[in-house]
C-alpha cells in the first residue's frame, strides 16, 4: 500500500505517495477504497467511467477523490481498480472497475463524511511525489 | 504565523489582537491549560483567519472547547452583516445540525439500575448505529423533500411526533425558508435511507441520571429531579448534510474566485450572504437542518418505544418527554446587539450552542421564565451537562455556549494509548454498560480521548454565558 495513517485531531489523515501524478492520483484512490471498505471482497467485475475537473493540481485530485467515494455512498458501488486514461491540467478521467455494494459480502469498514481541501498540497518532483489527504469522518 | 499573540483579558477569557488582514480581534474563552492545547494544535490560526472574512462582525469567537476544524475551527462562532458579510459552509461544518436531544423520564436511578443491560440492548437493537447504517425507512424523494421542507413537523403528520415535540425544539424543529430545489440528488440518494439512525463516531446515544443539580429552579421548569433517569441523543443530518455542505463548498470555492475574495484557506469558501450562491446555500443548509431535526425525532421515538416495551409501560406512564433539541453546527439569521442597537446578523456556530436568555422571544414559552436550555454532552465515561442560556451571552459570544468536551487526541492517537487496555470494562467497573457496532470507535471515542467536559462547562459558567443547571451521568451508551 503506497499510503499511511497520519494524525489529525478529530478525523482521518493519509498521506500518499506516487513515482508520477498518474500514480499518485490512482494510489490515493486506492487508499480511500482501503478506508471505506475491505477491497480484497470485491470483484472486478464492471467498467465505471469517472471524470473530474479542478483549477489547480489539488483541487483536480480532491475532485477526482469525491468522484469516486460519491460512487460508493451514492451509486452504492465498490470498487478496486484504477486505470487513468487521461490527465491533464485541468481533468482527470480514469476508468475503474468494481461492482455493486452488497452488505453481504463486503464489509464497510468506515463512514467518512467528505473529501476535505484541508491543508492539501502535492510536493515533491519526479518519482517522489507525496500528498497528504484529511478525510472527516 | 507565530506573530499573533494570545493575551490574557481575565480570567477565561483571551484576545488576539487585530493584525494584518484581520477585520476584528479574535477572542477565545479557556482556562490556561487548554490554551496550551489550542497552541499546540494552531486552531487558533483558524480562528485568526476567520477573522479576515469579510463583514465579520465584532470578533471572531472560540468557546473552550475549541480544537482544529476545516476552515473555522470546531468551536467558532461568527457574526456577519447582513450586507457586506459572507456566510460559509465551512462556518457550519460537514454535519448541518449536528446536535442533541434531551429526553426527561419520571424513572429513578433505583427503578431502573438493575434494567440498564437489557434497555441498551434493546433501544441498540432499535436504533440503527454505526458505519452504514439503515433506518427503517425508506424515503422516496418527495418524502425526503417533504423532511427538508418541514424538518420534525412533517414526523406529526406519520405518527412519530406530537406537537409538544416540536415546540420543545429548537426553531420549532423547522428552519423556515428550506428550499428543497436547491439540494443535489446525490444528497437525496445520501439521505434515503438514513432517517432514524444514529451513525457512526461522536454519536451516541445515551441513558443517564441526574447527579447533580446547581439550579433547582431550572431543573424543575425543565422536568428534571436529583437520580430522575434521562435519555441523551446526539446525531445529525447524516449523509443528507454531508452532502449538502460537500456540494456548496464546491459552488462556494467558484463564488469566491469570481468575486476576488481573497482567503488564507480554501475550506473557509464562502459567499456574500446577500449573493444567489449565498442565499442558495443558506436555503440548501435549512433543508438538512430540518433533516437533522426530523432525524433526532425519530430516533426519539424509536427509543420511547424501545424503553416502553423494556419495562411494560407507556411513554405516558414513565414520564417520557422531550426537555429540548438544540443544533450545535448552524448559521442563523439573528437579532443582535451591535454598537447598542438592534442589527440582524447571520452568526455561524460552529460546534457552538445557542445560549438564549428567559425572555427572549424564541425561547419556547414552558422555559421563558429561565432561559433556553443547552445542552453539552461529554465523553461516554464522565459526565454531561444541562446549561441555561444568559443575557451574558447575548452581550458576549450573540447569545452562543460551548458544545461539548472537545477532542484532546486524533482517533489514531487514541487508538494507539488504549492498546492492551479494555475500555468497555474499564467504563462498566464504573457502572456504565457500554454497546458500540464496532470495539475501533470505543478506543477512538475512550474518555481520555476528550477534555474533561465540566473544566469545559466552568469556563462558560464562569465567563456567564450559559450557566449550570445539573449534572448528568452516564449509566448505559450506544456507539456506531
Amino acid at each position: 500500500m503506497s499510503y499511511r495513517l497520519i494524525d489529525h485531531t478529530a478525523d482521518t489523515a493519509i498521506e500518499v505517495t506516487g513515482v508520477d501524478m498518474k500514480s499518485l492520483f490512482a494510489n490515493c484512490g486506492y487508499a480511500l477504497f482501503d478506508i471505506l471498505y475491505d477491497t480484497k471482497s470485491v470483484r472486478c467485475v464492471k467498467n465505471y467511467e469517472v471524470t473530474a475537473t479542478g483549477a489547480a493540481r489539488e483541487a483536480l485530485l480532491i475532485n477526482f477523490l469525491r468522484e469516486l467515494f460519491i460512487k460508493f455512498v451514492v451509486y452504492k458501488i465498490v470498487l478496486r481498480e484504477i486505470e487513468i486514461t487521461a490527465l491533464t491540467g485541468d481533468t482527470c478521467t480514469a476508468t475503474v472497475r468494481g461492482e455493486v455494494f452488497s452488505p453481504a459480502r463486503h464489509k464497510q469498514k468506515a463512514d467518512i463524511k467528505a473529501v476535505t481541501y484541508h491543508n492539501v498540497k502535492i510536493t515533491g518532483s519526479g518519482a517522489g511525489l507525496k500528498v497528504s489527504i484529511v478525510f472527516d469522518t | 504565523m507565530s506573530e499573533h499573540i494570545i493575551e490574557k483579558v481575565s480570567d477565561f477569557k483571551y484576545i488576539i489582537r487585530k493584525t494584518g488582514a484581520m477585520r476584528v480581534p479574535a477572542v477565545i474563552y479557556s482556562n490556561s491549560a487548554y490554551l496550551d492545547l489550542i497552541r499546540k494544535d494552531a486552531s487558533y490560526l483558524q480562528l485568526v483567519n476567520v477573522a479576515t472574512l469579510p463583514g465579520i462582525i465584532g470578533a471572531s469567537l472560540a468557546m473552550p472547547d475549541m480544537h482544529q476544524g476545516y476552515g473555522f475551527p470546531i468551536g467558532g462562532v461568527a457574526a456577519m452583516d447582513l450586507d457586506e458579510g459572507v456566510i460559509s459552509p465551512g462556518g457550519v461544518g460537514y454535519d448541518i445540525n449536528c446536535g442533541c436531544r434531551l429526553v426527561r423520564t419520571n424513572l429513578t436511578y433505583d427503578e431502573v439500575k438493575g434494567r440498564i443491560t437489557d434497555l441498551i440492548n434493546a433501544l441498540y437493537r432499535a436504533i440503527p448505529t454505526g458505519v452504514g447504517s439503515r433506518g427503517s425507512l425508506k424515503l422516496s424523494k418527495k418524502e425526503e423533500r417533504r423532511v427538508a421542507e418541514e424538518g420534525a413537523g412533517w414526523l406529526i403528520k406519520k405518527g412519530f411526533a406530537e406537537r409538544y415535540d416540536t415546540e420543545h425544539t429548537e426553531d420549532g424543529g423547522c428552519i423556515k425558508g428550506a428550499d428543497p430545489d436547491l439540494v443535489s440528488d446525490r444528497a437525496y440518494e445520501r439521505g434515503q435511507d438514513q432517517l432514524g439512525t444514529l451513525g457512526s463516531g461522536n454519536h451516541f446515544l445515551e441513558i443517564g441520571v441526574v447527579d447533580e443539580i446547581y439550579d433547582e429552579v431550572a431543573a424543575r421548569v425543565f422536568g428534571l429531579f436529583l437520580n430522575g433517569v434521562v435519555i441523551f441523543i446526539h446525531t445529525g443530518s447524516r449523509g443528507f448534510g454531508y452532502q449538502v455542505c460537500d456540494d456548496y463548498l464546491e459552488k462556494m470555492g467558484r463564488y469566491t474566485r469570481k468575486a476576488g475574495i481573497i482567503l488564507p484557506y480554501r475550506q473557509l469558501a464562502c459567499a456574500h450572504f446577500a449573493s444567489k450562491e449565498g442565499q442558495d446555500y443558506y436555503r440548501a443548509m435549512k433543508c438538512a437542518a430540518n433533516y437533522a431535526f426530523a432525524n433526532r425525532q425519530l430516533i426519539m421515538f424509536h427509543a420511547a418505544q424501545a424503553v416502553s416495551r423494556t419495562l411494560g409501560k407507556s411513554p405516558e406512564n414513565l414520564g417520557l418527554r422531550l426537555v429540548y433539541d438544540v443544533c450545535h453546527n448552524i448559521a442563523k439569521v439573528e437579532e443582535h446587539l451591535v454598537d447598542g442597537k438592534p442589527k440582524k446578523v447571520c452568526v455561524h456556530r460552529k460546534g457552538a450552542t445557542r445560549s438564549f436568555p428567559a425572555g427572549h422571544k424564541n425561547v419556547p414559552a414552558a422555559y421563558k421564565s429561565v432561559g433556553q436550555p443547552a445542552l453539552i454532552p461529554g465523553d461516554m465515561g464522565r459526565y454531561s451537562y444541562v446549561l441555561t442560556g444568559t443575557q451574558t451571552a447575548m452581550e458576549e459570544s450573540f447569545g452562543s455556549t460551548c458544545h461539548g468536551a472537545g477532542r484532546v487526541m486524533s482517533r489514531r492517537q487514541a487508538i494507539r494509548e488504549s492498546r492492551g487496555r479494555q475500555i468497555t470494562s474499564e467504563l462498566g467497573k464504573k457502572g456504565i454498560y457500554v454497546i458500540a457496532k464496532r470495539y475501533k470507535t470505543l478506543n477512538e471515542e475512550m474518555p481520555d480521548a476528550y477534555k474533561d467536559v465540566s473544566k469545559v462547562v466552568e469556563v462558560v459558567d464562569s465567563i456567564g454565558i450559559s450557566k449550570k443547571v445539573a449534572k448528568l451521568r452516564p449509566l448505559g451508551v450506544i456507539k456506531g
